[in-house]
């Protein structure tokens, strides 16, 4: 029991994602201040512009907007919408209040929610050897930075870090905001993208981001109970459908760089046979071919 | 050099006749909405209105659609969602999105033949534009309802 | 508007110019031999290489009957199946009840992009008239047919030269036969031979296998 490996369609899935490159391999970071995903450091605080902060590598805010990150790559099954919403739940945004930026490569974004799926466990298996088996997955993927999505892991993955994330932004905005107006935190209260002082002050959290950016962020958070919740498990609009039917949203292939060039591949129709050689005359002779 | 009416702006382009009108679109005019899937006609992404019928613009070449007008999905609704868009925003039609410009852009086609378009009707006039998501019960969905929306103007 | 109309009216104008070539007078007199120059013998041999040609899938895939569902012979193979992406060209002939042949065919002189790339041709892609059916025929089933006013057009031996070359003009279907984009099978000869059969057929009294 419990040593029988199970070639479930998520980890063909993975083998798969492994072969085309879809996989991002990180290297172990130092432990630095990010608390949400200990043992990396926050890939955010690398550019971040004047007066603007990142809590953690999911939440930054400027002084002119809120930008949620979603580590987790959306070919279409949604997971672009849900992640902002996970930390909008516990950051008290509404849907048309921040932007959606897509992660670069980091070790912070390592796939915590991968452990099940390369175990080679039964979910339903909780005996000892199951769940060491599990952790020694979950340090192995810690320690490799293994940024990917797949494997249906992504809500396994970010279903308690990006709630935490949002919640760990918003107790340092209202720790901020105690600082500017000498209230107690526990009298302040979050709504709709804004701090709300006890008398009643609505400061909207972009004006307090040169605050929050000096303070160290408030970790020691707990998450709201699932009958506070005001987005999650509620039916929703996709937050990228408009974009994707008027047109206006870039693929990989509408993309343009300075001095970018296409190339066009060409196999030899024998599958798994090399090039002897080739005649590209032809093709170079067309206009605009390099 | 030709001449090429977009979504109602005329444009100049020095294009070989043989472009492909997608080509033309996209990397001449920095239009993208038409999307490369195929290039053969096999898949619709690519589809847009020449003079007012659907076509797969990977086929169509520059000379044989000079002077002719053209709408990608950023011209049909003269600066507000047509509705069919509109049908698929309530429906949720689109996963990834590749290819659903060019479904919209034939549902358009489809519902002016066909205003209230049997099931039957959207099997035959849909079936060359492919959904690798698999989106197509929520298509037939959304193109009744835009034939409704359309119908009750 | 009613369905109906809307398909007549598309396939009025774009079966214009194959109607109108019907009326075409002389292009294919330059071709004709004088009847009765070509022995029976030489007409009938005549005919089989003309046999050759309208049985050729290349040829046949869209002289189909009045269901209206076009043939596909992929690049490569032999056998025969249904066109893909549940394509038929309905009772116009040209998909107006449904979906445009020239969604897809683009009306075009441009030559053929190899397979499988759709083929394109000057005249608006289209099946054959519904009474013009070859695919799934005999030879000598298509012979009668072809000599048979009421199912030919209503084309004498030498009407039916003025249709290949008034097709040959347009950039028809006819020549594109035999250049059908890189990949794909030509039935056998050249559109020239063809029409050098034709004529000869024609000048023989248009002999027809029993």
């Amino acid at each position: 029991m419990g040593t029988m490996p199970v070639l479930s369609r998520r980890t063909f899935i993975f083998g798969s994602a492994a072969v085309a490159g879809g996989v991002v391999f990180g290297s172990y970071g130092q432990a630095q201040d990010n608390p949400a995903s200990p043992g990396t450091t926050n890939p955010l605080a690398v550019d971040l512009g004047p007066d603007s902060v990142a809590f953690n590598p999911w939440v930054e805010i400027s002084p002119e907007k809120i930008t949620l990150i979603a580590q987790h790559a959306d070919i279409g099954q949604g997971i672009g919408s849900i992640q902002p919403v996970m930390i909008a739940e516990e950051l008290d945004l509404e849907l048309d209040q921040f932007e959606i930026r897509f992660a670069g490569p980091s070790p912070a974004y390592f796939n915590t929610g991968f452990a099940h799926e390369i175990a080679p466990f039964m979910a339903a298996d909780q005996s000892l050897e199951a769940e060491k088996g599990r952790a020694a997955a979950l340090e192995w993927l810690r320690q490799s930075g293994l940024q990917m999505t797949g494997g249906s892991s992504a809500i396994p993955d970010t279903y308690e870090k990006l709630r935490a994330a949002g919640a760990v932004a918003r107790e340092t905005l209202k720790a901020a905001a105690a600082r500017r107006s000498g209230a107690a935190v526990a009298d302040i209260r979050t709504e709709a993208g804004h701090v709300i002082l006890p008398n009643g002050t609505r400061i909207p959290y972009i004006a307090l981001s040169a605050e929050a950016a000096k303070i160290p962020p408030v970790t020691d958070v707990k998450l709201r109970d699932p009958s506070q919740w005001r987005l999650i498990g509620k039916s929703m609009e996709r937050l990228d459908i408009r974009a994707k039917v008027t047109g206006e949203i870039v693929f990989g292939i509408d993309r343009k760089m300075d001095g970018m060039v296409y190339a066009a591949v060409k196999l030899n129709p024998n599958k798994g046979q090399p090039i002897r050689s080739y005649d590209a005359s032809k093709a170079q002779s067309m206009p605009g071919v390099q | 050099m030709f001449d090429i009416v977009v979504n109602g702006s005329r444009h100049q382009v020095d294009v070989v006749p043989e472009m492909p009108l997608l080509w033309v679109l996209r990397d001449e005019l920095g239009i993208t909405s038409p999307k490369y899937g195929c290039g053969i006609a096999l898949c619709g992404a690519c589809t847009v209105q020449v003079d007012g019928e659907a076509v797969r613009s990977c086929q169509a070449r520059m000379a044989d659609v000079a002077g002719k007008a053209i709408t990608t999905i950023e011209g049909v609704g003269n600066g507000k969602l047509h509705p069919v868009q509109e049908a698929w925003i309530e429906h949720q039609v689109a996963q990834c999105g590749y290819c659903q410009t060019g479904q919209m852009i034939q549902a358009i086609s489809l519902l002016k033949t066909h205003p209230k378009p049997t099931d039957e009707d959207i099997n035959e006039v849909m079936s060359g534009n492919l959904c690798r998501c698999g989106t197509y019960e929520r298509i037939r969905v959304a193109i009744h309802a835009a034939a409704e929306k359309i119908g009750g103007k | 508007m009613d369905r109906t109309l809307i398909a007549a009216a598309l396939a009025a104008s774009i079966m214009a110019p194959l109607t109108a070539m019907v009326y075409a007078e002389g292009e294919g007199s330059r071709d004709a031999l004088a009847p009765g120059s070509v022995s029976r013998v030489a007409g009938m041999e005549a005919w089989k290489r003309i046999e050759a040609v309208v049985t050729h899938p290349r040829c046949a895939n869209c002289h189909v009957n009045a269901g209206g569902i076009p043939i596909w012979t992929p690049a490569g193979e032999t056998k025969s199946r249904v066109h893909g992406m549940n394509i038929h060209g309905g009772a116009s002939r040209i998909g107006a009840e449904a979906i445009p042949c020239s969604t897809c065919h683009m009306t075009s002189t441009l030559p053929n992009d190899p397979a499988p790339a759709p083929p394109r041709a000057g005249i608006p892609w289209q099946l054959a008239p519904v009474e013009f059916l070859w695919y799934g025929q005999s030879g000598a089933e298509i012979c009668k047919q072809l000599r048979d006013r009421a199912r030919n057009g209503g084309r004498d031996a030498v009407a039916l030269l003025d249709h290949l070359r008034h097709d040959a003009s347009l950039s028809g279907f006819i020549p594109r036969g035999w250049e059908p984009g890189e990949g794909r099978s030509t039935p056998p000869g050249t559109f020239e031979d063809h029409v050098r059969d034709m004529a000869e057929w024609g000048a023989a009294g248009q002999p027809c296998p029993e």
